[in-house]
C-alpha cells in the first residue's frame, strides 16, 4: 500500500512538474508557468529596485581607455570617452542592457526569422521578408561597408559592447519578454546593425503603387487617369522655395516617357506588396535669427513613427576629445540619428520619392529558370533561403529566384500571377562614396558649420531623408538627400517591360545636383513630407507625397516674426488641419443649399463653429471625419470595391473634384438606378453618417489613440490616451502612430534644447522608466534636455555612474 | 512540531540556495530529500513543506515587489484581468507550495516503504 501511493504521488507530481516547464503548452500563448512564477527565475527577478546602485563598475578587456558612462534623472546615458570606438562600444553596452529585447525582436522581424522563435503562424511573414532579399542585402551590405575603416571599427565596437551584455545574463536575468514568449537571447552581430539599417529602410522608402496604377491606366484609360490621378497640387508648397534656380548642368538622359507594360491584356492580380502604414511621415524645419526673438537659429524635428513601447528613440550624449554630441539614436545603431552639438543641430523627415519599381518578366518557357532581355534568354539566379520554425527539426526551404533587376516576389506555382521582379534602390550596392550613413552621421556628430554638414550628407543614401540643418553661426539649410534614381518621364509609376534593359533606371542624381536650399530669402527651411521642389526641378521623380501639413507649416512659419521656443512647441502640437479647412466648407455649403433636413442638426450646428481642431476632447472632428470618409467612399465606390486592384484618388484631388466637377460620372453610386451627383453624394453620406452617429463620443474616444507595447502583450500597453492630433495636422496622431520624437535647439549665449517621446528610457516593464515620458508627451510637454560638456560631468546630477575599465 | 520546524528552517536555508542555482523544481526535490531525512509523516509533511514553499516563494517575491513599488507586479496583474499586486504574490506563494507539499509527501512515502 505504501508503495502504491508513493508511486501515485510521485507520478503526480512529476506530472505537474512537466506540464509546468512547457512553453506555450497545449497551444496556449502562456509562458512555461514553473520558471515563469518562480521568484528565484521568474518575473519577478525583472521588478527592478526603485533606487539604483548609484556606482557600478565593470570590466570591458576590449575597450582602449577607460570611459565613463552617467546616467542623468531622465536616465539618459552620456558616454565620456577617449576615443570613438570606445565611445561605441559603450553605446552598445548601454543600449542593450535597456533595449535588448526590442534589438534582437525587430531585427528578427525584418530579417524574416520569427517563425523561429513563434512558430508556424510566422511562416508566411518570415516567407516575405526573404523574398524581399532583405537578409541577403543586410549581409551583402556588411561585406561593402569592411573598406570604410571608421564605421567598420565602430559597428564592431557596438557589436562587442551588446554582446558584452548579454554574455553577462544568466536566465533569470533576460529581459521579461524572452520569459513570456519563452526564447533566449542570440549573440549580435554587424550584420545585425545592418538589418537595421534595412528596417528603416523598409518602413521609410519600400512605398509602391505601381500595380494599382497600372491596373487603373487599362481601367480608366489615359485622360480620365491624368484626370482621377494628377502627380502634382497647385497648391503644393514645396520644401525647396519656387524662387530657387536649378543652376546646374542637368544630365542628359533619355526623356521619352516608358509607357507601362506593352499589351496590357488582362488586370494586375499580383498582390501590392503591403506600404508601410499610412501616417509614417515627419516635421522638421529652421528659423534663422531674423525671425527669432533670440536672433539667434532654433531648429525643429518631429518624426511620427510607430509609436511603441519600447520606443524607437533612445537619447543618449556622446562625448570624446574629438565630439560631443547628444540626440537620439536608434537601438540597433551606433552613432545619433537626430541631434546636436554646441555648433550645429540637424533632423530628418522622410523623403518620398518612389525608389521601388516593379517589372514584369517574361520566361522562355514554363519552367522559369530563364527570362528573355534584350532577345537574350538570361538565367535567374536561385538562392534557396532556409527558414527555421519552432517545433520543426527540418527548416522550411524556399527559392527566391533574382534577376536583373532583383527578386521576384510573389511566385505561387497555384495561382495566376503575373510574375514580377522587384527593382528596389535598398538591394542595389551602395556607389561609390568616400563613407556611407553611419559616416554621415558621425560626421553630424562633429560638425561645426554648413560645410560640414554638406560634406557629411554626402555619405548618406538610405533611407532619402530631408535633412534640416541650423547653426549656431547663423546659417540654416535643408537638402532633399539620398540615393534617387535617374527616371524618364513617367518612370516607375507604373509596371514596366522586364525584357528591355533600356527600361531601366538611367543612373542616380548625382549628389550635388539634389534639390537643396541654403539661407533662403523667408528666413525658413521645412519640410514635411511635400513635394521636394514644383515642376521646375530637372529630373522627374514620383511618389507618396503630402498636401496638407507642409502647406500649413509653411503659412505658420512665413507669418512668424520674434519666434521663441514656446512658439516652436505650440506648431509642433498644432492640431489644425487646412484638409478640414479645404472640405469642410464644401461639405456644409452643398447641405445649405439643399432641402436637406439636417442643416439644423446639433451635431451640425457644432461643425459649424468648429476651429478646424482636431482636439482629443471635441466631438466636432468625429462628425467631420466619418462624412468626409463616406462621401469619399461613395464616391470612389467603383474604386474601392472593385475586385480589380486599383488606385485611391488623393484627397485634395477629391475635395478638389466636390468643388470643380461636382457632375462627374463618378459621383454616381453604382448600386442605385438614379444619376448621382456630388451633391448627392455628400448628402447620403451626412443621412448616413447622422443616423449612427454617437454625438457625445470624443475624437481621441473615436480614434483609441494608443501606445502599445511591441509584441502587443496585455498589461504592457497604453490604450485609450486621450491625445490631439490629425493625420493631415502638424500633430500627426493617428491610431499607432504620430510624433515620435519632438525636439527643439534653440542656439544662443547659451544654447537650449528641449525634448519628449512617448516612452522611456529603459524597455523593461519592470522598470520607472519604462513609459515615464507618455503622458507628458501627451500633454504636449517637453523635458529640457541635459547637454553635458566634460567638466560638467562631475557636477551634474545624476543617478547612476558606470566606470568601464579595460 | 520540533522536526517540522527543523525541516522548515533546513527547507528555507537548502531550498533557496539550491533555486539559485538550479532549475525551479529543485524546489520540489528540496523539500523531498529533507522530509525523507527527517521522517516526517506524509499529512505533516504535507503541511510542512506547504508552508515553507509559500514562505521561499511568496516571501522573495513581496521582496523584490515591495523594492520596485509593485510596478511590475501591477503590470503582470493586468494580464490576469487586473490582479492587484497582493493576488499575484499570493498565488506564487500558493503555487510554489503546491510543489512544496507535494514533494515533501513524496519523500515521505518513500521513506516509509522501508
Amino acid at each position: 500500500m505504501p508503495k502504491l501511493s508513493f508511486f501515485v504521488f510521485l507520478l503526480a507530481t512529476i506530472a505537474l512538474v512537466v506540464l509546468c516547464s512547457l512553453s506555450q503548452p497545449m497551444g496556449s500563448k502562456m509562458p512555461a508557468l514553473g520558471s515563469f512564477f518562480s521568484p528565484f527565475t521568474g518575473f519577478w527577478q525583472n521588478a527592478e529596485a526603485i533606487k539604483q546602485v548609484e556606482h557600478l563598475d565593470l570590466q570591458m578587456p576590449d575597450l582602449q581607455g577607460p570611459v565613463s558612462v552617467r546616467f542623468d534623472e531622465r536616465l539618459v546615458p552620456h558616454i565620456q570617452a577617449e576615443n570613438l570606438v570606445d565611445a561605441m562600444m559603450a553605446q552598445g553596452y548601454v543600449t542593450a542592457s535597456l533595449r535588448l529585447w526590442q534589438m534582437d525582436m525587430s531585427t528578427r522581424a525584418t530579417g524574416g526569422r520569427l517563425a523561429e522563435i513563434l512558430g508556424e503562424d510566422l511562416l508566411e511573414r518570415d516567407r516575405l521578408q526573404r523574398r524581399k532579399g532583405i537578409l541577403v542585402t543586410a549581409d551583402r551590405l556588411w561585406k561593402r561597408w569592411q573598406d570604410k575603416t571608421e564605421e567598420k571599427a565602430c559597428i564592431e565596437a557596438y557589436t562587442k559592447g551588446v554582446n558584452l551584455y548579454i554574455q553577462s545574463l544568466s536566465p533569470k536575468d533576460y529581459p521579461l519578454e524572452y520569459k513570456l514568449m519563452g526564447f533566449q537571447p542570440e549573440l549580435w552581430s554587424p550584420e545585425k546593425c545592418m538589418l537595421f539599417l534595412l528596417s528603416m529602410a523598409e518602413s521609410l522608402c519600400s512605398r509602391n503603387y505601381d500595380i494599382p496604377a497600372t491596373n487603373a491606366l487599362k481601367y480608366f484609360g489615359e485622360e480620365r487617369f491624368r484626370f482621377l490621378y494628377p502627380e502634382y497640387n497647385p497648391k503644393q508648397s514645396p520644401i525647396i522655395p519656387t524662387s530657387v534656380q536649378w543652376n546646374f548642368d542637368t544630365l542628359s538622359l533619355e526623356r521619352e516617357p516608358v509607357f507601362p507594360v506593352e499589351a496590357l491584356s488582362e488586370y494586375i492580380s499580383t498582390p501590392t506588396l503591403p506600404n508601410p502604414p499610412e501616417g509614417i511621415g515627419s516635421n522638421n524645419w529652421a528659423l534663422s535669427g531674423q525671425k527669432t526673438a533670440s536672433g539667434y537659429p532654433i531648429l525643429c524635428n518631429d518624426p511620427h513613427l510607430g509609436l511603441n513601447l519600447p520606443s524607437i528613440w533612445f537619447e543618449i550624449q556622446i562625448i570624446t576629445p574629438d565630439l560631443n554630441a547628444y540626440g537620439v539614436s536608434l537601438p540597433g545603431l551606433p552613432g545619433i540619428a537626430i541631434g546636436f552639438n554646441e555648433y550645429i543641430a540637424w533632423g530628418e523627415t522622410n523623403v518620398g520619392q518612389d525608389v521601388l519599381d516593379w517589372y514584369k518578366i517574361n520566361w522562355t518557357d514554363d519552367t522559369k529558370q530563364l527570362y528573355w532581355l534584350d532577345g537574350q534568354a538570361v538565367e535567374v539566379e536561385s538562392i534557396v533561403e532556409k527558414i527555421q520554425v519552432k517545433g520543426k527539426k527540418q527548416p522550411v526551404l524556399d527559392t527566391v529566384k533574382y534577376t536583373q533587376w532583383g527578386p521576384i516576389v510573389y511566385e505561387e506555382a497555384s495561382s495566376d500571377y503575373q510574375d514580377m521582379a522587384m527593382k528596389w534602390m535598398v538591394h542595389q550596392a551602395p556607389g561609390n562614396r568616400p563613407f556611407y550613413e553611419l559616416g554621415a552621421f558621425l560626421r553630424l556628430m562633429k560638425a561645426r558649420n554648413y560645410d560640414d554638414y554638406s560634406t557629411a550628407l554626402k555619405g548618406y543614401g538610405l533611407p532619402p531623408q530631408n535633412f534640416v540643418f541650423a547653426a549656431k553661426d547663423g546659417d540654416i539649410a535643408i537638402k532633399v538627400n539620398g540615393d534617387f534614381p535617374l527616371k524618364r518621364q513617367e518612370q516607375g509609376r507604373f509596371v514596366q517591360e522586364g525584357n528591355s534593359s533600356a527600361n531601366d533606371w538611367q543612373g542616380f542624381i548625382p549628389k550635388e545636383q539634389v534639390p537643396q536650399v541654403r539661407n533662403p530669402e523667408r528666413g525658413f527651411v521645412a519640410s514635411a513630407n511635400q513635394h521636394s521642389t514644383d515642376t521646375s526641378y530637372p529630373y522627374y521623380y514620383n511618389g507618396g507625397f503630402d498636401d496638407y501639413r507642409g502647406r500649413y507649416i509653411n503659412q505658420r512659419l512665413e507669418a512668424m516674426q520674434s519666434a521663441t521656443v514656446e512658439d516652436m512647441m505650440a506648431l509642433q502640437n498644432d492640431s489644425y488641419s487646412l484638409k478640414a479647412e479645404d472640405a469642410l466648407p464644401l461639405l456644409l455649403g452643398i447641405l445649405d443649399a439643399s432641402v436637406a433636413e439636417h442643416k439644423g442638426h446639433p451635431a451640425v450646428q457644432n461643425l459649424r463653429t468648429w476651429d478646424k481642431r482636431f482636439e482629443g476632447w471635441s466631438t466636432a472632428p468625429v462628425l467631420f471625419e466619418q462624412w468626409y470618409k463616406e462621401a469619399y467612399r461613395l464616391t470612389f465606390d467603383e474604386i474601392l470595391e472593385n475586385e480589380i486592384n486599383l488606385l485611391h484618388p488623393e484627397d485634395w484631388r477629391f475635395i478638389d473634384m466636390l468643388a470643380q466637377t461636382p457632375s462627374d460620372e463618378l459621383f454616381d453610386i453604382k448600386t442605385t438606378e438614379q444619376k448621382e451627383q456630388a451633391a448627392d453624394v455628400v448628402l447620403l453620406a451626412l443621412d448616413t453618417v447622422l443616423k449612427q452617429l454617437d454625438t457625445s463620443q470624443t475624437w481621441s474616444e473615436l480614434q483609441q489613440f494608443s501606445v502599445q507595447h511591441l509584441a502587443r502583450i496585455p498589461g504592457l500597453s497604453h490604450l485609450h490616451l486621450p491625445l490631439n492630433g490629425y493625420g493631415e495636422a502638424p500633430n500627426a496622431n493617428k491610431p499607432g502612430h504620430g510624433p515620435s520624437w519632438r525636439m527643439i535647439v534653440a542656439f544662443g549665449e547659451k544654447n537650449t534644447a528641449y525634448g519628449i517621446y512617448p516612452g522611456g528610457q529603459s524597455g523593461h516593464p519592470g522598470s520607472p522608466f519604462y513609459d515615464n515620458m507618455i503622458d507628458k508627451w501627451a500633454a504636449g510637454e517637453y523635458d529640457p534636455l541635459q547637454f553635458w560638456t566634460s567638466s560638467d560631468f562631475e557636477t551634474a546630477k545624476g543617478i547612476q555612474t558606470l566606470s568601464l575599465h579595460p | 512540531m520540533k522536526k517540522g520546524i527543523l525541516f522548515l528552517v533546513a527547507f528555507l536555508i537548502l531550498g533557496a540556495v539550491a533555486q539559485m542555482f538550479l532549475a525551479w523544481w529543485s524546489l520540489v526535490v528540496v523539500a523531498a530529500g529533507l522530509a525523507y531525512f527527517f521522517q516526517l509523516p506524509p499529512l505533516r509533511a504535507w503541511g510542512w513543506g506547504w508552508l515553507g514553499a509559500a514562505l521561499l516563494w511568496g516571501g522573495l517575491a513581496w521582496w523584490l515587489s515591495q523594492k520596485n513599488d509593485h510596478l511590475l507586479a501591477q503590470r503582470i496583474g493586468m494580464m490576469f484581468g487586473g490582479l492587484p499586486p497582493i493576488g499575484l504574490i499570493l498565488i506564487t506563494a500558493l503555487f510554489g507550495s503546491i510543489f512544496g507539499g507535494l514533494g515533501a509527501v513524496c519523500g515521505s512515502l518513500a521513506r516509509r516503504m522501508y
